[in-house]
């Protein structure tokens, strides 16, 4: 007899405990310790048992997880073969690639919509209609990455802990109303700005925060209220200073950022999501209305006094 | 007999063959099939007399059985 470590994938909740105890109580296996969030459960029993015991763990669902040291927490290739599942679109990333696809699907579409938009309605109009182009396109992609994010916390929030609750809350808050507070601010200055970044980030941070109660959606409030200052503020600093360049490195920033969240919430549910599937409609609706949003500030709001171009 | 109970509580496919595990060991019960999105236990079973024992494991796995 002697104490075995086995690391098991598919552990969520206290379900899990449940049942992971009964087959080793069936088996005549003492659980000596047992840890949904890591997925390790710690057996005393003789050697001859153990093989039967995963096996029966495997049929209800909880296989243990690959020894190669190549996977061990916090390597890079973990984050590799996560993306690479993804572009595959392999089953167990189904939500992700299915996010994917929306997103790349949403995007061209918006662009066609917005240079046809362009062309015909807002070039003939606005004098300054070049030198927005790039704050145009920023907007797309902003808004694509924020939905993105936005549907894919809520596809596993139900399985995810206060703490991570918090953290989505205040991350997709923070990036949205920084993204939205430093295009608008740029165009339509700081005060415009800040309430267009502290809007968006507050609607986005508190919807996604809120699956952990109070504290969640506050960390999202906090955050957009932070972050809609910040970016209108950044943006207001550097009006002539490669404002436009800037703006797509935090763009860049706040996709790996997003991208981040989005594989940390994956790994903390192992994949397993928890909420009714969005549809393609809603996805793209979504899209067009918050780049629509921005996209309208820049064009009708109101003007600060030290603004782009 | 096939009978549908409502139950609450149960969140994930672990709920789902948790129950069904414990419900499958009940003498006289012929099939379990229990679904955590529609929140439904539907057993078969030779006859009516199990159903107390059927409810008493699932509030025991800390479920609620609606009527």
């Amino acid at each position: 007899m002697k104490e075995t470590k086995i690391e098991l994938n598919g552990m969520s909740c206290a379900s899990c405990e449940r049942l992971i105890r009964r087959v080793a109580e069936k088996n005549s296996i003492a659980v000596n310790s047992l840890d949904v969030k890591t997925g390790e459960v710690v057996v005393f029993c003789e050697s001859e048992k153990l093989e039967p015991f995963k096996k029966q763990l495997a049929d209800k669902g909880f296989t243990e997880k690959a020894s190669d040291p190549n996977f061990s927490r916090g390597d890079p290739k973990r984050v590799k073969k996560y993306i690479s599942s993804i572009l595959a679109a392999d089953s167990e990333v189904e939500t992700e690639s299915r996010l994917f696809n929306y997103s790349i699907a949403s995007t061209a579409i918006l662009f066609v919509i917005g240079g046809l938009v362009y062309s015909y309605l807002i070039a003939p109009t606005f004098q300054n209609a070049a030198a927005y182009l790039p704050l145009f396109i920023l907007a797309v992609l902003s808004s694509v990455i924020t939905v993105f994010s936005y549907y894919h916390m809520l596809s596993y929030r139900k399985n995810l802990s206060c703490m991570n609750g918090m953290m989505i809350g205040m991350t997709l808050g923070m990036i949205s109303g920084f993204l939205v507070g430093g295009i608008i601010g740029a165009t339509n200055g700081m005060f415009v700005g800040s309430v267009a970044g502290i809007f968006v980030g507050a609607v986005f941070g508190v919807n996604v925060g809120k699956c952990c109660g109070i504290m969640g959606a506050l960390e999202g409030l906090m955050a957009a209220l932070m972050a809609g200052v910040m970016g209108a503020m950044t943006s207001v600093m550097l009006i002539r200073d490669n404002l436009v360049l800037f703006l797509y490195i935090l763009f860049g920033i706040s996709s790996v950022i997003l991208g981040g969240l989005s594989y940390m919430m994956y790994r903390e549910s192992e994949g397993e999501p928890t909420q009714t599937k969005v549809n393609f409609g809603d996805f793209l609706i979504e899209a067009i209305l918050l780049a629509g949003f921005i996209i309208a500030i820049v064009l009708y709001g109101p003007r600060g006094t030290l603004i782009y171009p | 007999m096939e009978k549908i109970i409502n139950v609450t509580g149960m969140h994930c496919k672990s709920c789902e063959i948790l129950l069904d595990d414990v419900l499958s060991e009940i003498s006289g019960v012929q099939k379990v099939v229990t679904d955590h999105k529609k929140g439904t236990v539907v057993v078969s079973a030779s006859d009516d007399s199990v159903l107390p024992e059927i409810k008493r494991l699932i509030e025991n796995e800390g479920y609620k059985v609606i009527d």
